[in-house]
């Protein structure tokens, strides 16, 4: 039996952090708040014995839809395996993803490593292997705003039953929240958005014209249309269309 | 390491794998209910339509007579209630934000209301467990209660969900409305796409019909909203 390497435990804030390849940028005012997130990943992973784990974003920005990694168990470094979940793998996810909760596992392509907790899971169906080396298990969670992602615990002695994964499932959910919302705040130099614009956007997206939502909030229509322009500016969209799926997919707005 | 957590038993949570028919649907959300203390659950789904939302109920074992009383508005405030925790955030009792509703429902026996929102196929969806009594719920428990309830969101069929077909966009729709969320004007998915400007509206004009929106920027949040995009 493989035992993990354990040699993850020096969390020193320092240099190394700002060249990190991981997706989540470290800086003095979110240290504490990513080396948390770290930890509560950590946490879940040693829970279901597994030996790696990562935190994976759906990314539709790219001409392929794929994953993009957040952290994984290599923090502040990413892993060979988050490179593979991050193409090919994440690929695969996308094409046949759906809204669906359910937890998917896999066994490794070769079939030699098997994990015997997973086919007894009543909860969880089979999928395609993400991790081609190890058999694993990937959470589907969501964010504010749609934001898709997935909790991924892989390793070859994860021993797990349904109640272990509802309770892995609810904690990755809180755990990917927290990443959506410093991945948020990455978003270098952008002003706040205001209420004002927000109610504005939340009204377009709802399909309201400028007269309407001057009506519906009391403006006039030149305010409306200058609430408009300053959130489309500030999300850095090109269009009032264009902003209102900025707020959507950034959770401004739901 | 974390102390052994409470969960729901597991032959509930087998239950979940086996819901196929409407009734297995409702057995299993009245076992869920038991486990956390709930005489009463109530599944409400909502959809687009025609540019309104409307908000109807999935599975419930509420009395009749109580949902008639409530009536299609009330029902919109219980489902637009935007406190309602998501996924993995701590479940609290509703705050009826409605005055003389709280009361209605109490004097039908639902005098304890938790509501959660869930992640399903097409549409908003929440459930509310209620007990007759104060403290009757067994509130830690309820987010385990909110996932297996989005797990058998995920295992039914959309039919019995009442939903719309979850996605009847065509690739090419979904294509152009894609790249309209990314800030391109008509004529640059007209290039990026490969057909006329023409096409590309009229490819817009047709997603926006299927939605039933009134304009281009309500086709956008409903497909991201839907996951379409």
């Amino acid at each position: 039996m493989r035992s993990p390497p354990e040699k993850r435990h020096d969390e020193k804030t320092g240099a190394g952090f700002a060249s990190a390849a991981s997706g989540l940028d470290v800086t003095p005012n979110n240290v504490a708040v990513v080396l948390e997130t770290v930890r509560g990943a950590r946490r879940l992973s040693a829970d279901a014995s597994a030996s790696f784990y990562g935190v994976y974003v759906e990314t539709r920005d790219r001409a392929v839809p794929g994953l993009a990694t957040a952290f994984d168990r290599e923090f502040p470094r990413t892993s060979d395996l988050s490179r593979i979940l991050c193409g090919a793998s994440g690929a695969v996810w996308m094409a046949t993803r759906t809204r669906s909760l359910e937890p998917v596992w896999w066994y490794c392509e070769t079939g030699a490593h098997q994990c015997p907790a997973f086919p007894l899971l009543s909860i969880a169906r089979k999928g395609p292997a993400l991790t081609p080396d190890l058999p694993g298990i990937a959470l589907p969670v969501f964010a504010d705003g749609g934001v898709g992602g997935l909790v991924v615990l892989a390793g070859r002695d994860m021993a797990i039953d349904d109640a272990i994964v509802c309770d892995l499932h609810i904690r990755a959910f809180a755990l990917f929240r927290a990443v959506a919302r410093l991945r948020l705040s990455q978003l270098d130099g952008t002003p706040p958005v205001s209420s004002r614009e927000l109610q504005c956007l939340t009204l377009t997206a709802d399909g309201k014209t400028s007269d309407e939502i001057a009506t519906e909030l009391g403006l006039s229509v030149h305010t409306t249309n200058q609430y408009l322009a300053t959130a489309t500016h500030k999300l850095n969209a090109m269009s009032r269309t264009h902003a209102v799926a900025r707020a959507l997919r950034l959770g401004l707005i739901d | 390491m974390s102390a052994a957590r409470r969960t729901l038993s597991r032959e509930t949570l087998a239950l979940i794998s086996r819901v196929e028919t409407r009734g297995e649907l409702s057995a299993c959300l009245a076992a869920i209910a038991a486990e956390v203390g709930a005489e009463h659950y109530l599944l409400l789904g909502t959809v687009l339509e025609h540019g309104g939302e409307r908000v109807h109920v999935i599975a419930s074992n509420w009395i009749y007579d109580t949902i008639q009383i409530v009536g299609p508005e009330g029902l919109a405030v219980l489902a637009s209630d935007r406190a309602a925790a998501p996924v993995g955030e701590a479940v609290s009792h509703l705050s009826m934000t409605a005055p003389g509703l709280g009361d209605v429902l109490a004097s039908h026996g639902h005098v304890e209301i938790c509501c959660v929102r869930l992640h399903a196929a097409s549409q908003r969806c929440q459930a509310l467990f209620s007990a007759g009594k104060e403290d009757g719920l067994d509130v830690d428990l309820l987010s385990q209660a909110q996932l297996a309830c989005c797990y058998l969101l995920s295992r039914v069929s959309p039919e019995l969900l009442g939903a719309p077909p979850p996605d009847s966009l065509s690739e090419r729709e979904r294509e152009c409305l894609r790249w309209v969320s990314e800030g391109k004007t008509t004529g640059e998915i007209a290039m990026i796409v490969g057909v006329s400007a023409n096409t590309v509206n009229s490819y817009l004009a047709n997603a926006i019909r299927k939605y039933g929106a009134s304009n281009r920027a309500m086709a956008i949040a409903t497909a991201i909203r839907s996951g379409a995009i």
